[in-house]
């Protein structure tokens, strides 16, 4: 890429994130009263793999990083009316492509504001409304969902509407496609829909179903812009996703199917967790997934993860994961070795 | 080389993060704040949500108060002083009709969360766990255990704690039966994870006043 397209890119991104971070750093000035919680975090990331040996790249959608994040709410006479979240990080992957190894990534910018009891409507940056990861945070963790294989992305750029129909939450979004970077090109947008049973109880299960063209982009960073495809790919898929509370074990469940380009695309993911018995600091996760894309070359590939995770202080977590990857087609297998210290606590 | 150069920095970064201040843990707050606040508060209209911190509220000398009134240690990971406390507001038109606030509560099997409901003079109207792991969780989720708290108020649980014997027997919380067969520990935990609560409201929120 030309010095001039690479200019170009950082342009493309600054534009439009900029200008919307300042419209969520102002959002307090809302009026009414605002109560916020700025908190911090750092991820420091290593790993080793019988392929490559050891390496700081990114890997699970972590790397080594600096970051914050600020939430909060606005409320006036009659309750809270706005809430905005804006999650970014300055991050240091050498895997990345253009030898740029730094780089911004926006995880959440968003602002939500509230229509009433149970309704809202949000714009921003934001999880699609699909699968697992609409219900959980893997922000910082090393386990994540099956969004990037089904969606493509973790989060994108959009509006939504939450509501409630009967017992059921209800999720629409309508995003432009890109994922971490803002880019709309040969007609890319992504369409969304969930609907589940309100979470907090012992079983939760949703449903979702998604149509989209999404662009396929190299480098999880918002600046400098991510290298996208040329062109969009088509994707239309269906997901199921459940969490599980079991005794003492935690389970979660996603799932989809669907066509990507014309071609069959199936998977499935199962975490099981579970805490070790008199201490909260101490819990190992196991988690088995497949995903089959029939116009990869009928590729299936395979993966097992068991992750242990101790909580060293009120914001230190240390983790230490074993992650062995089968593929059926031209991917060698691989077996990776990842251990991450990752903080997130409140700013003093 | 500078591939090298740049795992190193990387293990430097690792090495010395866990030797870095400590600082606060995220606290408990609703998965989903309006369908909660709905079915807690079936009147209700709106809710306004503030973040308080014992630390901001008081720092060491409050954090000694409620421990002393507590009968325990603030767990130094777990109930740090400086984690966000979130507080539900519940309005019906502009007019406070409760609180919904929940704590993080270690448990035998992890941590539990458990969120109550109280109205304006400090009663608890509602109360449920959002996450327990256990291997007898369902009866401690039953409403018929849940339910029992539903009534008392803080006093309740200074008399049981620290009361004489007639005190103590004539509590109401000594009237809670431990649901379970062989987790004893989760239902202590319980009572401590309410008192807790019900301190917490009475210190970060009702005492300074409160949201009017």
């Amino acid at each position: 890429m030309t010095g001039e397209a690479e200019r170009g890119r950082g342009r493309t991104a600054s534009r439009w994130v900029l200008p919307f971070i300042l419209i969520l750093a102002a959002a307090p000035a809302a009026g009414g009263e605002v109560s916020t919680v700025l908190s911090l975090e750092a991820g420091g990331l290593v790993s080793y793999s019988d392929l490559d040996g050891w390496s700081a790249d990114g890997v699970f959608s972590q790397t080594n990083e600096l970051g914050f994040e600020y939430f909060g709410k606005a409320s006036g006479e009659r309750g809270d009316f706005l809430t905005f979240d804006l999650q970014t990080r300055l991050s240091y992957d050498p895997a990345r492509p253009d030898d740029e190894p730094w780089a911004i990534e926006v995880h959440n910018a968003w602002l939500e504001y509230k229509l009433g009891l149970g309704q809202q409507v949000r714009a921003g940056h934001f999880e699609p409304a699909f699968g697992l990861e609409r219900a959980v945070d893997t922000h910082g963790t090393l386990l994540q969902t099956l969004a990037m294989d089904a969606v493509g992305a973790k989060h994108d750029w959009g509006v939504a509407y939450r509501g409630q129909l009967g017992g059921a939450d209800l999720e629409v979004a309508a995003q432009i496609g890109s994922g971490m970077g803002i880019e709309r090109k040969d007609g890319s947008f992504l369409a969304t829909a969930r609907a589940s049973t309100p979470p907090g109880g012992a079983f939760r299960i949703g449903g979702s179903l998604l149509h989209g063209r999404t662009l396929d982009s190299m480098g999880m960073r918002t600046i400098p812009q991510p290298l996208y495809s040329e062109t969009a790919t088509e994707r239309t898929m269906a997901g199921a996703d459940a969490e599980w509370s079991a005794g003492a074990l935690d389970l979660s469940l996603d799932a989809a199917a669907g066509w990507i380009e014309d071609q069959g695309a199936v998977g499935g993911l199962l975490q099981v967790g579970a805490p070790f018995p008199r201490t909260d600091a101490l819990r190992v996760e196991a988690q088995f997934s497949a995903w089959w894309e029939e116009h990869v070359d009928e590729e299936a590939a395979l993966s097992a993860v068991v992750c242990a995770s101790y909580r060293l202080t009120p914001g230190w977590t240390l983790r230490a994961a074993i992650a062995s990857d089968r593929s059926y087609g031209n991917i060698p297998d691989e077996t990776r070795l990842v251990f991450q210290a990752y903080y997130y606590g409140v700013a003093p | 080389m500078r591939r090298h150069a740049m795992l190193l920095l990387a293990l430097a970064c690792a090495a010395v993060l866990p030797v870095a201040p400590a600082r606060g843990a995220v606290g408990c707050t609703l998965n989903d704040p309006d369908r909660d606040i709905q079915k807690l508060f079936p009147g209700a209209t709106g809710y306004r949500t503030s973040f308080v911190t014992i630390a901001e509220r008081g720092g060491k000398d409050l954090a000694a108060r409620i421990e002393k009134r507590l009968g325990d240690r603030l767990d130094p990971v777990y109930e740090a002083l400086d984690v966000p406390y979130a507080y539900y507001t519940v309005l019906k038109g502009e007019a406070v009709i409760g609180y919904v606030h929940g704590v993080n509560q270690k448990g035998k099997y992890g941590g539990m969360q458990m969120i109550l409901a109280t109205n304006t003079e400090g009663l608890v109207t509602g109360f449920y766990y959002q996450k327990i792991s256990s291997p007898e969780a369902a009866r401690f989720r039953d409403k018929a255990f849940t339910g029992q708290f539903v009534g008392l108020r803080l006093s309740d649980f200074d008399r049981f704690r620290s009361g004489s014997e007639e005190e103590r027997a004539a509590s109401p919380v000594a009237r809670i039966k431990d649901p379970s067969t062989k987790s004893a520990e989760d239902f202590r935990a319980t009572l401590r994870g309410v008192m807790k609560n019900l301190i917490l409201l009475e210190e970060l929120l009702r005492a300074s006043g409160g949201q009017k």
